[in-house]
Protein backbone atom coordinates (compact mmCIF):
# COMPACT_ATOMS: atom_id res chain seq x y z
CA UNK A 1 0.00 0.00 0.00
CA UNK A 2 1.62 3.43 -1.23
CA UNK A 3 1.49 5.97 1.39
CA UNK A 4 -0.53 8.28 -0.33
CA UNK A 5 -3.40 5.72 -0.58
CA UNK A 6 -3.68 4.27 2.63
CA UNK A 7 -5.98 5.03 5.11
CA UNK A 8 -4.57 7.90 7.71
CA UNK A 9 -5.53 9.24 11.15
CA UNK A 10 -8.28 11.63 11.68
CA UNK A 11 -7.04 12.38 14.77
CA UNK A 12 -3.79 13.33 13.32
CA UNK A 13 -4.90 15.31 10.51
CA UNK A 14 -7.56 17.42 12.88
CA UNK A 15 -4.45 17.79 15.82
CA UNK A 16 -2.51 18.97 12.87
CA UNK A 17 -5.13 21.75 11.85
CA UNK A 18 -5.70 22.78 15.31
CA UNK A 19 -2.15 22.99 15.46
CA UNK A 20 -1.90 25.14 12.55
CA UNK A 21 -4.44 27.70 13.74
CA UNK A 22 -3.11 27.88 17.06
CA UNK A 23 0.45 29.07 15.14
CA UNK A 24 -2.05 31.88 13.07
CA UNK A 25 -3.70 32.73 16.21
CA UNK A 26 -0.25 33.29 17.46
CA UNK A 27 1.28 35.02 14.90
CA UNK A 28 -2.13 37.46 14.90
CA UNK A 29 -1.79 37.92 18.54
CA UNK A 30 1.76 38.76 18.30
CA UNK A 31 1.01 41.74 15.25
CA UNK A 32 -2.33 43.17 17.26
CA UNK A 33 -0.12 43.46 20.53
CA UNK A 34 2.36 45.18 18.16
CA UNK A 35 0.01 47.76 17.05
CA UNK A 36 -0.42 48.59 21.72
CA UNK A 37 3.16 48.45 22.14
CA UNK A 38 4.80 51.76 20.67
CA UNK A 39 7.14 49.85 18.36
CA UNK A 40 8.19 47.48 21.18
CA UNK A 41 8.38 44.16 20.26
CA UNK A 42 9.29 40.87 22.22
CA UNK A 43 11.41 38.06 20.09
CA UNK A 44 9.46 35.14 23.07
CA UNK A 45 6.02 36.61 21.73
CA UNK A 46 6.95 36.99 17.95
CA UNK A 47 8.56 33.27 17.80
CA UNK A 48 5.87 31.39 20.04
CA UNK A 49 3.89 30.39 16.90
CA UNK A 50 6.93 28.09 16.17
CA UNK A 51 6.60 25.68 19.33
CA UNK A 52 2.60 25.15 18.06
CA UNK A 53 3.79 25.13 13.90
CA UNK A 54 6.87 22.55 14.69
CA UNK A 55 6.15 20.77 17.88
CA UNK A 56 2.24 20.57 16.80
CA UNK A 57 1.12 20.66 13.41
CA UNK A 58 4.62 19.53 11.74
CA UNK A 59 4.37 16.76 14.17
CA UNK A 60 1.00 15.48 13.75
CA UNK A 61 0.93 16.15 9.77
CA UNK A 62 3.79 13.49 10.12
CA UNK A 63 2.24 11.01 12.08
CA UNK A 64 -0.94 11.88 9.42
CA UNK A 65 1.23 10.86 6.69
CA UNK A 66 3.83 8.23 8.19
CA UNK A 67 1.95 7.17 11.72
CA UNK A 68 -0.51 4.30 12.70
CA UNK A 69 -3.29 4.11 10.58
CA UNK A 70 -5.36 3.81 13.31
CA UNK A 71 -7.10 6.70 15.49
CA UNK A 72 -4.75 5.67 18.21
CA UNK A 73 -1.88 7.70 16.95
CA UNK A 74 -0.44 8.06 20.71
CA UNK A 75 -0.99 4.64 21.87
CA UNK A 76 -2.36 6.41 24.84
CA UNK A 77 -4.58 9.49 25.46
CA UNK A 78 -2.69 10.14 28.33
CA UNK A 79 0.81 10.63 26.66
CA UNK A 80 -1.12 12.29 23.79
CA UNK A 81 -2.37 14.94 26.27
CA UNK A 82 0.86 15.55 28.38
CA UNK A 83 2.23 16.09 24.86
CA UNK A 84 -0.12 18.87 24.24
CA UNK A 85 -0.17 19.91 27.29
CA UNK A 86 3.66 20.55 27.30
CA UNK A 87 3.30 22.28 23.52
CA UNK A 88 0.57 24.87 25.49
CA UNK A 89 2.53 25.34 28.25
CA UNK A 90 6.09 26.24 26.31
CA UNK A 91 4.22 28.48 24.24
CA UNK A 92 1.73 30.08 27.05
CA UNK A 93 5.06 30.73 28.78
CA UNK A 94 6.85 32.23 25.66
CA UNK A 95 3.22 34.19 25.06
CA UNK A 96 3.58 36.02 28.53
CA UNK A 97 7.48 36.39 28.47
CA UNK A 98 6.54 38.61 25.49
CA UNK A 99 3.85 40.33 27.41
CA UNK A 100 6.09 41.47 30.20
CA UNK A 101 9.39 41.96 28.14
CA UNK A 102 7.33 44.57 26.32
CA UNK A 103 6.31 46.21 29.19
CA UNK A 104 10.08 46.25 30.53
CA UNK A 105 9.33 43.86 33.76
CA UNK A 106 10.04 40.35 34.50
CA UNK A 107 8.83 37.58 36.38
CA UNK A 108 10.52 34.40 38.14
CA UNK A 109 7.63 31.87 37.17
CA UNK A 110 8.47 32.11 33.56
CA UNK A 111 10.86 29.25 34.22
CA UNK A 112 7.83 27.26 35.82
CA UNK A 113 6.41 27.29 32.07
CA UNK A 114 9.50 26.00 30.81
CA UNK A 115 10.28 23.36 33.53
CA UNK A 116 6.30 22.40 32.99
CA UNK A 117 6.38 22.30 29.23
CA UNK A 118 9.69 20.00 28.89
CA UNK A 119 8.94 17.59 31.46
CA UNK A 120 5.12 17.28 29.71
CA UNK A 121 6.30 17.12 25.79
CA UNK A 122 9.21 14.46 27.44
CA UNK A 123 6.87 12.34 29.19
CA UNK A 124 4.93 12.35 25.85
CA UNK A 125 7.68 11.46 23.82
CA UNK A 126 9.52 8.65 25.67
CA UNK A 127 5.92 7.41 26.78
CA UNK A 128 5.17 7.47 22.61
CA UNK A 129 8.45 5.86 21.75
CA UNK A 130 7.83 3.43 24.47
CA UNK A 131 5.16 2.22 23.52
CA UNK A 132 5.56 2.41 20.08
CA UNK A 133 8.24 0.15 20.59
CA UNK A 134 5.94 -2.21 22.53
CA UNK A 135 3.42 -2.15 19.65
CA UNK A 136 6.15 -2.79 17.22
CA UNK A 137 7.31 -5.89 19.31
CA UNK A 138 4.08 -7.26 19.47
CA UNK A 139 3.10 -7.16 15.86
CA UNK A 140 0.43 -4.35 16.03
CA UNK B 1 -5.68 8.19 35.20
CA UNK B 2 -8.85 6.57 33.77
CA UNK B 3 -10.52 9.85 34.99
CA UNK B 4 -8.64 11.28 31.92
CA UNK B 5 -9.47 8.71 29.44
CA UNK B 6 -12.34 10.74 28.94
CA UNK B 7 -12.26 13.05 25.38
CA UNK B 8 -11.37 16.79 26.78
CA UNK B 9 -11.47 16.60 30.27
CA UNK B 10 -7.49 16.83 30.89
CA UNK B 11 -7.47 19.61 28.41
CA UNK B 12 -10.50 21.01 30.58
CA UNK B 13 -8.12 20.71 33.81
CA UNK B 14 -5.33 21.48 32.19
CA UNK B 15 -6.40 24.45 30.56
CA UNK B 16 -8.07 25.60 33.50
CA UNK B 17 -4.68 25.24 35.60
CA UNK B 18 -3.01 26.80 32.89
CA UNK B 19 -5.25 29.86 32.84
CA UNK B 20 -5.54 30.39 36.57
CA UNK B 21 -1.25 30.47 37.36
CA UNK B 22 -0.87 32.64 34.15
CA UNK B 23 -3.43 34.84 35.97
CA UNK B 24 -1.51 35.14 38.92
CA UNK B 25 1.53 35.47 37.35
CA UNK B 26 0.73 38.50 35.35
CA UNK B 27 -1.19 39.60 38.82
CA UNK B 28 1.75 39.25 40.15
CA UNK B 29 4.07 40.92 38.10
CA UNK B 30 1.92 44.21 37.58
CA UNK B 31 -0.42 44.11 40.59
CA UNK B 32 0.30 42.66 43.66
CA UNK B 33 2.42 44.90 45.94
CA UNK B 34 5.17 42.88 47.87
CA UNK B 35 7.13 45.83 50.41
CA UNK B 36 10.63 45.15 51.04
CA UNK B 37 12.22 46.99 53.22
CA UNK B 38 11.24 50.05 54.99
CA UNK B 39 12.64 53.49 54.23
CA UNK B 40 14.17 56.31 55.73
CA UNK B 41 12.37 59.37 54.61
CA UNK B 42 14.90 61.86 52.71
CA UNK B 43 14.31 64.84 54.79
CA UNK B 44 15.45 62.65 57.89
CA UNK B 45 18.61 62.05 56.41
CA UNK B 46 19.73 65.67 55.13
CA UNK B 47 21.84 67.85 57.14
CA UNK B 48 19.53 70.61 57.38
CA UNK B 49 15.63 69.45 56.58
CA UNK B 50 14.74 72.98 57.33
CA UNK B 51 16.06 74.93 54.66
CA UNK B 52 14.88 72.10 51.97
CA UNK B 53 11.28 73.81 50.71
CA UNK B 54 11.51 76.45 52.83
CA UNK B 55 9.32 78.70 50.39
CA UNK B 56 8.62 81.27 52.14
CA UNK B 57 11.30 83.51 51.11
CA UNK B 58 11.34 81.95 47.57
CA UNK B 59 10.28 83.97 44.17
CA UNK B 60 8.24 81.62 42.20
CA UNK B 61 6.85 82.10 38.66
CA UNK B 62 5.10 80.16 36.46
CA UNK B 63 8.44 79.05 34.98
CA UNK B 64 11.00 79.89 37.66
CA UNK B 65 11.18 79.47 41.47
CA UNK B 66 14.34 80.84 43.63
CA UNK B 67 15.06 80.81 47.17
CA UNK B 68 18.93 81.45 48.35
CA UNK B 69 19.39 77.34 48.11
CA UNK B 70 17.51 76.52 44.88
CA UNK B 71 17.38 77.97 41.32
CA UNK B 72 15.27 76.22 39.06
CA UNK B 73 14.02 77.46 35.80
CA UNK B 74 11.72 75.64 33.18
CA UNK B 75 12.10 76.05 29.90
CA UNK B 76 9.68 74.86 26.84
CA UNK B 77 11.32 74.18 23.65
CA UNK B 78 9.87 72.73 20.08
CA UNK B 79 12.30 70.56 18.07
CA UNK B 80 12.78 67.20 16.28
CA UNK B 81 9.15 67.82 16.19
CA UNK B 82 8.59 66.86 19.79
CA UNK B 83 7.67 69.16 22.88
CA UNK B 84 10.63 69.53 25.10
CA UNK B 85 10.66 70.66 28.54
CA UNK B 86 13.81 71.49 30.34
CA UNK B 87 15.03 72.38 33.82
CA UNK B 88 17.89 74.22 34.76
CA UNK B 89 18.58 73.55 38.01
CA UNK B 90 21.30 75.00 40.52
CA UNK B 91 21.76 73.72 44.33
CA UNK B 92 23.81 75.30 47.32
CA UNK B 93 24.20 72.08 48.74
CA UNK B 94 24.45 68.55 47.26
CA UNK B 95 21.48 67.54 49.62
CA UNK B 96 18.70 69.18 47.73
CA UNK B 97 18.82 66.40 45.53
CA UNK B 98 16.83 63.48 46.11
CA UNK B 99 15.06 60.86 45.85
CA UNK B 100 11.76 59.23 47.20
CA UNK B 101 10.18 55.75 46.78
CA UNK B 102 6.42 55.91 46.46
CA UNK B 103 4.16 55.51 49.62
CA UNK B 104 7.80 55.40 51.49
CA UNK B 105 8.22 52.59 51.12
CA UNK B 106 10.48 50.06 48.95
CA UNK B 107 9.05 46.95 47.10
CA UNK B 108 7.89 45.72 43.62
CA UNK B 109 4.36 47.49 42.30
CA UNK B 110 4.68 50.00 44.84
CA UNK B 111 3.24 52.95 43.03
CA UNK B 112 2.21 56.80 43.16
CA UNK B 113 2.22 59.52 40.89
CA UNK B 114 5.24 61.36 40.39
CA UNK B 115 2.64 64.37 41.79
CA UNK B 116 1.26 62.61 44.56
CA UNK B 117 5.21 61.79 45.67
CA UNK B 118 6.24 65.49 44.84
CA UNK B 119 3.38 66.81 47.39
CA UNK B 120 4.34 64.02 50.13
CA UNK B 121 7.78 65.06 49.97
CA UNK B 122 7.46 68.86 49.91
CA UNK B 123 9.15 68.90 46.51
CA UNK B 124 9.40 72.16 44.24
CA UNK B 125 10.38 70.28 41.17
CA UNK B 126 10.58 66.14 40.22
CA UNK B 127 10.26 63.67 37.55
CA UNK B 128 9.74 60.14 37.34
CA UNK B 129 13.18 57.73 38.51
CA UNK B 130 13.86 54.38 36.90
CA UNK B 131 10.98 52.99 38.03
CA UNK B 132 12.56 50.13 39.54
CA UNK B 133 9.87 48.16 41.60
CA UNK B 134 8.54 46.77 37.52
CA UNK B 135 11.77 44.49 37.85
CA UNK B 136 13.87 42.35 40.10
CA UNK B 137 17.06 43.45 38.99
CA UNK B 138 19.52 46.65 38.57
CA UNK B 139 21.05 48.17 41.73
CA UNK B 140 18.77 50.51 44.29
CA UNK B 141 20.48 52.48 46.09
CA UNK B 142 18.37 55.93 47.14
CA UNK B 143 19.76 58.39 50.08
CA UNK B 144 22.32 56.20 50.89
CA UNK B 145 20.49 53.26 51.93
CA UNK B 146 20.73 50.12 49.80
CA UNK B 147 18.05 48.29 48.58
CA UNK B 148 18.79 46.25 46.28
CA UNK B 149 22.02 44.44 45.32
CA UNK B 150 20.92 42.48 42.30
CA UNK B 151 22.74 42.86 38.91
CA UNK B 152 20.88 43.63 35.64
CA UNK B 153 23.73 44.35 33.71
CA UNK B 154 22.75 47.80 33.20
CA UNK B 155 24.58 50.93 32.97
CA UNK B 156 23.38 53.07 36.67
CA UNK B 157 23.77 56.35 37.18
CA UNK B 158 25.87 57.12 40.60
CA UNK B 159 25.18 60.62 42.12
CA UNK B 160 27.89 60.57 45.38
CA UNK B 161 27.05 62.68 48.38
CA UNK B 162 28.70 65.77 46.76
CA UNK B 163 25.90 65.73 44.58
CA UNK B 164 28.26 64.47 41.24
CA UNK B 165 26.99 62.24 38.57
CA UNK B 166 29.19 59.16 37.45
CA UNK B 167 28.15 56.21 35.10
CA UNK B 168 29.19 52.74 35.93
CA UNK B 169 27.94 49.50 34.70
CA UNK B 170 26.61 47.09 37.13
CA UNK B 171 28.82 43.61 35.84
CA UNK B 172 31.83 45.72 37.11
CA UNK B 173 31.22 46.88 40.21
CA UNK B 174 28.66 45.12 43.30
CA UNK B 175 25.87 47.50 44.52
CA UNK B 176 28.18 47.20 48.44
CA UNK B 177 31.16 48.78 46.44
CA UNK B 178 29.19 51.60 45.36
CA UNK B 179 27.73 52.51 48.75
CA UNK B 180 31.51 51.87 50.46
CA UNK B 181 32.63 54.51 47.73
CA UNK B 182 30.34 57.04 48.94
CA UNK B 183 26.99 56.29 46.48
CA UNK B 184 24.02 58.55 47.92
CA UNK B 185 21.82 57.79 44.50
CA UNK B 186 22.14 55.10 42.16
CA UNK B 187 19.12 54.95 39.11
CA UNK B 188 19.11 51.57 37.15
CA UNK B 189 17.51 52.28 33.66
CA UNK B 190 19.98 54.19 31.58
CA UNK B 191 21.68 54.01 28.80
CA UNK B 192 24.02 56.40 29.46
CA UNK B 193 24.00 59.13 27.22
CA UNK B 194 26.50 61.29 28.07
CA UNK B 195 29.97 60.91 29.86
CA UNK B 196 32.65 62.98 30.03
CA UNK B 197 31.39 65.83 27.81
CA UNK B 198 30.91 63.05 24.96
CA UNK B 199 27.71 61.54 23.60
CA UNK B 200 27.66 57.30 24.14
CA UNK B 201 24.99 57.01 22.30
CA UNK B 202 24.16 56.56 18.51
CA UNK B 203 21.29 56.35 15.98
CA UNK B 204 20.58 52.78 16.67
CA UNK B 205 20.53 52.92 20.30
CA UNK B 206 17.11 51.96 22.31
CA UNK B 207 16.19 50.80 25.79
CA UNK B 208 15.93 47.29 24.95
CA UNK B 209 13.75 47.20 21.58
CA UNK B 210 11.61 50.12 22.08
CA UNK B 211 10.44 52.45 19.25
CA UNK B 212 12.86 55.40 18.30
CA UNK B 213 11.08 58.20 19.49
CA UNK B 214 9.56 58.05 22.75
CA UNK B 215 8.44 60.44 25.54
CA UNK B 216 11.60 60.66 27.50
CA UNK B 217 12.72 61.69 31.04
CA UNK B 218 16.61 61.90 31.67
CA UNK B 219 19.03 63.80 34.11
CA UNK B 220 22.23 65.43 33.62
CA UNK B 221 24.83 67.35 35.55
CA UNK B 222 26.15 70.60 33.82
CA UNK B 223 29.04 71.47 36.52
CA UNK B 224 29.08 71.42 40.75
CA UNK B 225 25.55 71.68 41.88
CA UNK B 226 24.35 72.66 38.47
CA UNK B 227 21.92 70.22 36.60
CA UNK B 228 19.65 69.77 33.12
CA UNK B 229 16.36 67.95 33.43
CA UNK B 230 14.89 67.03 30.59
CA UNK B 231 11.70 65.96 29.51
CA UNK B 232 9.98 65.22 26.42
CA UNK B 233 6.29 64.52 25.09
CA UNK B 234 5.67 61.58 22.74
CA UNK B 235 3.37 59.32 20.87
CA UNK B 236 1.20 61.97 20.15
CA UNK B 237 0.31 64.04 16.74
CA UNK B 238 1.73 66.91 18.07
CA UNK B 239 4.54 65.77 19.54
CA UNK B 240 6.62 62.89 18.15
CA UNK B 241 9.01 62.00 20.83
CA UNK B 242 12.63 62.02 21.27
CA UNK B 243 15.39 59.12 20.19
CA UNK B 244 18.18 59.02 22.53
CA UNK B 245 20.86 60.45 20.39
CA UNK B 246 18.25 63.44 19.56
CA UNK B 247 18.43 63.39 23.81
CA UNK B 248 21.80 62.83 24.24
CA UNK B 249 22.54 66.08 21.56
CA UNK B 250 20.23 68.01 23.29
CA UNK B 251 21.64 67.72 26.75
CA UNK B 252 25.06 68.31 25.03
CA UNK B 253 24.04 71.15 23.73
CA UNK B 254 23.38 72.16 27.49
CA UNK B 255 26.46 71.64 28.39
CA UNK B 256 26.32 68.76 30.25
CA UNK B 257 29.13 66.34 31.09
CA UNK B 258 27.05 63.41 32.25
CA UNK B 259 23.38 62.45 31.66
CA UNK B 260 21.39 59.95 31.77
CA UNK B 261 18.01 58.25 30.93
CA UNK B 262 15.29 57.28 33.18
CA UNK B 263 12.01 55.53 32.77
CA UNK B 264 10.18 57.35 29.76
CA UNK B 265 7.04 56.41 27.98
CA UNK B 266 4.13 56.55 29.57
CA UNK B 267 6.11 57.19 33.28
CA UNK B 268 7.35 60.62 32.01
CA UNK B 269 6.30 63.20 33.68
CA UNK B 270 7.74 66.87 35.44
CA UNK B 271 6.26 68.38 38.14
CA UNK B 272 6.36 72.19 39.15
CA UNK B 273 5.14 73.87 42.32
CA UNK B 274 2.52 71.77 41.90
CA UNK B 275 1.30 70.97 38.32
CA UNK B 276 2.54 68.99 36.01
CA UNK B 277 4.11 70.44 33.13
CA UNK B 278 4.29 68.08 30.36
CA UNK B 279 1.66 66.16 29.04
CA UNK B 280 2.40 62.49 29.84
CA UNK B 281 0.75 59.83 27.89
CA UNK B 282 0.87 55.72 27.13
CA UNK B 283 -0.71 56.74 23.57
CA UNK B 284 -3.71 55.43 23.99
CA UNK B 285 -4.85 57.98 27.16
CA UNK B 286 -3.49 61.33 28.70
CA UNK B 287 -2.67 60.77 32.53
CA UNK B 288 0.26 60.08 35.10
CA UNK B 289 1.51 56.58 35.14
CA UNK B 290 1.97 55.59 38.72
CA UNK B 291 5.48 55.09 39.02
CA UNK B 292 8.10 54.08 42.06
CA UNK B 293 10.16 56.51 42.94
CA UNK B 294 10.99 60.05 42.07
CA UNK B 295 14.32 62.63 41.64
CA UNK B 296 13.20 65.70 43.36
CA UNK B 297 14.70 69.08 44.04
Amino acid sequence: MSISSRPRSRRAKRTMIAYLVISVLSILIDRIYAQFGHGVYSAPMSLAFLYSLLGGALVFMLLWLFGPEDEDIWHSRLLFNLYNSGIAALMTGSLLKGVLDIAGTSSPYIIVYRLVGWLLLGIGILGFLGTAGKHTQYGR
Amino acid sequence: MRLFDKPFRWAIVFGLTLAVFSAFVLLDAFVIPRVGTAVIPAAAADADPSVAGDTADAVITATSYTDENVSITIDTVYVYDTMVYVADIRVSDASYLKTALAKGLYGRNIKETTSDMAEDNEAIFAVNGDYYGFRDDGYVIRNGVLYRAVSGGNEDLVIDSEGNFTIIDESEVSAQALLSAGAWQVLSFGPALVNGGEITVSADSEVDKSASSNPRTAIGQVSALHYIVIVSDGRSDESEGLSLLELAELFENYGCAVAYNLDGGGSATMWFNGEVVNVPTNGRSYGERKVSDIVYF
